[in-house]
């Protein structure tokens, strides 16, 4: 037992003092989690102003309480943003439109009012075919007709009354309206069947909008380095039997199975560390929520990391030398990075893809890590993608024993 | 005295190759033997089965009464072994290099220190004990593979052809120390090619070819095997087809050997048979250009046995 942790120690200070460890173990991985959250966030910002375009209102200065309202409901009806200018600022208000300005230009006419039967109609300028132009179309008659609903049932209602009980004068009748109008706006707010719309998230959940850039890149760029990591430990195989360590090893009371147990538990251990130090790099600098669910991201972390070791020691005793293992690490990398969702989330891929992707051990441990920092879930909603990460570790585990007894030195 | 090594009927076989085929042999405690042989003879093959690093597929070994295939670590914890090529991590230096194969010979502590730095000693490295072996020259890193055999203070040490490709002073200086680790009452098992170094460190010498073990016993015993023969070596001016087939003829002549533009022959005596030489190159008019009479050595006996040169 003794001697495997002396060839663990060795192994880790062999490879803590190569120059590349540090920047492929931590560097790197930090520098891409900044680099791919500066672009996922540039897309996210975009997709924010679209959510709300911006419609211009144009009518006369002497319109100003209209122009207002109609601002106030717009901007109310939170799919908008509106802004007022009046005819003397720009006298063709159309020109808004087409130096896109704006999404959509109302142009209202003199005296407008809600309800008015014989008044010139405004004139709404928008691009239908585009996603904004048709949000702001829809806004805008969504606007109108709420308020022709408002000014329809408020007029028709005094009218009743004043057929029964007719007001003492025009004034009277005026307020009348005016009174009956504000009580059927509060009506309005106060709905009699409310539906609430709550995030329901499964693990099949759309993850292509995610809350935060960084939510997506932490974990994807922990998932590439940690395997991309392994290359240094596996390369140690390859240089103990280039050098004829191994065989030395071999001739001291050094069983094989210890040498094999020793290397694996080497890579282990660097992995978890090189996590560990990913994960509180991603809760800290990139505010990636990690530690709501500490246990369960620790789970992830060490099954992922036993799956990464067993391929590591596959890869170091395939392998027949530094050029091989350089080559299946790589390859290993690009392959299960890619179809683990570590670049882009899976939710995005075709559905042939996704159904083959979602089981490979990068989307399992990247299901393990988004569960807890994007889904929000508890700690039991770890214990599938753990239990399949155990499984291939196992699985690699043995398939790289079978393989070094196979190839006795 | 107690066997440090007995081989009995060990055969490894690679393939349709047969690298060991049957050898026995065994070593009394405290004393050095040579495995003598050419490349190719099968020696480094016994070794890596004698240290476990093959299973063989007959046959067995004991290590001081240990079973290298029934007891393996048991065996192994008792022997030091410097391979042929040099087994060393380059990116550690001399020290550490010790201290980790130190603690897989199973030293811990203070001994292990101590250890380390009395081995430093020996091999002449304590200066340099800091320095990354990557930057020794190839001696240095022989002395300290020799080293690490040495550690844990074996009671037998298995040296494969320690002095291969290094130069005459660092050899000198490897001799040295495998005849003062035998001083010090260790056994050595000992291959090489080298006929002076079996001759010069042995006390018995096995002569391996082609997978088998053809003679074994001390210098003296092996010298026996020729009789008295001696070896004469001779250069003749020109094509010297004819002439050879008349010396085979003469009496006293053992062997002809033509070895490039050699000739050698083992002859009974060399003083009764050169006049006889000499006449029937006469007569056949060829000159003999250069002629030179050893007495019996290894490489007379290896020769007599397999009917070529060690160096072959």
């Amino acid at each position: 037992m003794k001697r495997i942790f002396d060839i663990v120690g060795k192994d880790i200070s062999q490879t803590l003092r190569s120059p590349m460890a540090a920047l492929f173990l931590i560097a790197m991985p930090l520098m891409f989690t900044a680099f791919f959250g500066l672009i996922f966030q540039g897309v996210a910002k975009d997709e924010g102003a679209q959510e709300k375009p911006l419609v211009a209102v144009v009518g006369e200065a002497q319109d100003g309480s209209i122009l207002n309202e109609l601002q106030t409901l717009f901007q109310e009806s939170g799919e908008l943003t509106a802004a007022v200018f009046t005819t003397d600022e720009y006298p063709d208000s159309l020109i808004l439109f087409e130096e896109k300005e704006a999404v959509a230009v109302l142009s209202l006419p003199e005296h407008f009012q809600f309800l008015s039967q014989d008044q010139t109609p405004a004139t709404l300028y928008v691009d239908e075919t585009s996603s904004e132009g048709q949000t702001a179309l829809y806004t805008i008659q969504r606007v109108f007709s709420q308020q022709q609903i408002l000014y329809s049932t408020s007029r028709l209602a005094v009218q009743v009354v004043d057929e029964q009980l007719p007001y003492a004068s025009d004034q009277e009748y005026q307020a009348a309206l005016e009174q009956v109008l504000a009580k059927a706006g509060q009506a309005w707010d106060k709905k009699a069947v409310t539906v609430s719309m709550e995030r329901a998230v499964t693990e099949t959940t759309d993850l292509s909008r995610i809350e935060s850039a960084y939510d997506q890149s932490s974990p994807g760029m922990l998932v590439q380095f940690t395997i991309s990591g392994l290359m240094g430990t596996a390369i140690i195989f390859v240089q103990e039997r280039r050098t004829k360590t191994l065989q030395r090893m071999l001739t001291t009371a050094t069983s094989r199975s210890a040498i094999i147990i020793a290397h694996a538990l080497s890579m282990f251990f660097i992995i978890v560390a090189q996590q560990i130090i990913l994960v509180l790099s991603g809760h800290f600098l990139f505010g990636v929520d990690y530690l709501r669910e500490p246990l369960a991201i620790l789970l992830v972390i060490v099954a992922f990391a036993l799956w990464v070791s067993g391929m590591g020691t596959l890869i170091g005793v395939s392998a027949k030398n530094e050029d091989q293992v350089v080559l299946f690490s790589l390859i290993a990398m690009f392959l299960f990075t890619a179809m683990g969702g570590a670049w882009f989330t899976l939710e995005n891929t075709s559905p042939g893809f996704y159904a083959i992707a979602r089981y490979t051990p990068g989307a399992q441990a990247m299901q393990g890590l988004q569960n807890i920092i994007v889904r929000k879930q508890g700690l039991s909603s770890v214990f599938a993608p753990v239990g399949m990460l155990l499984l291939y570790a196992f699985l690699f585990y043995a398939a790289a024993i079978l393989i070094f007894k196979k190839n006795k030195e | 005295m107690e066997n440090a090594v007995e081989v009995k009927g060990l055969k490894k076989f690679y393939k349709d190759v047969k690298a060991v085929n049957g050898v026995d042999f065994s070593i009394q405690s405290g004393e050095i033997f040579s495995l003598l042989g050419p490349n190719g003879a099968g020696k480094t093959t016994t070794i890596n089965v004698l240290t476990g690093l093959f299973p063989p597929n007959a046959g067995d070994a004991l290590i001081f009464g240990h079973s290298i295939k029934k007891e393996p670590l048991k065996a192994k914890a008792l022997m030091g072994v410097v391979p042929q090529e040099i087994a060393l991590y380059e990116d550690l230096s001399a020290r550490e290099n010790l201290v980790f194969w130190g603690k897989l010979y199973g030293l811990r502590g203070k001994q292990l220190q101590k250890r380390v730095d009395e081995v430093l000693e020996l091999i002449g490295l304590r200066d340099r004990q800091r320095q990354r072996i990557s930057k020794y020259s190839g001696g240095m890193k022989r002395r300290v593979n020799i080293g690490i055999a040495l550690l844990h203070l074996p009671k037998l040490v298995i040296m494969d052809e320690p002095t291969v490709g290094i130069d005459p002073q660092s050899r000198r200086h490897i001799l040295d120390n495998v005849l003062q680790l035998n001083k010090q009452g260790m056994t050595v098992l000992y291959t090489t090619h080298y006929m002076e170094e079996a001759q010069e460190l042995s006390s018995h010498i096995a002569i391996m070819d082609q997978g088998r073990i053809v003679a074994n016993g001390t210098h003296a015993e092996l010298v026996k095997l020729v009789g008295e023969q001696d070896r004469v070596e001779l250069a003749l001016s020109q094509d010297g087809g004819k002439v050879l087939k008349e010396w085979k003829k003469v009496k006293g002549v053992s062997k002809v050997d033509q070895e490039g533009e050699k000739i050698v022959l083992l002859v009974n005596d060399s003083n009764a048979v050169l006049p006889e030489l000499f006449k029937i190159a006469n007569q056949q008019n060829a000159r003999i250009a250069s002629i030179a009479i050893h007495e019996p050595n290894l490489e007379t006996v290896f020769l007599h046995l397999t009917g070529k040169a060690l160096r072959d």
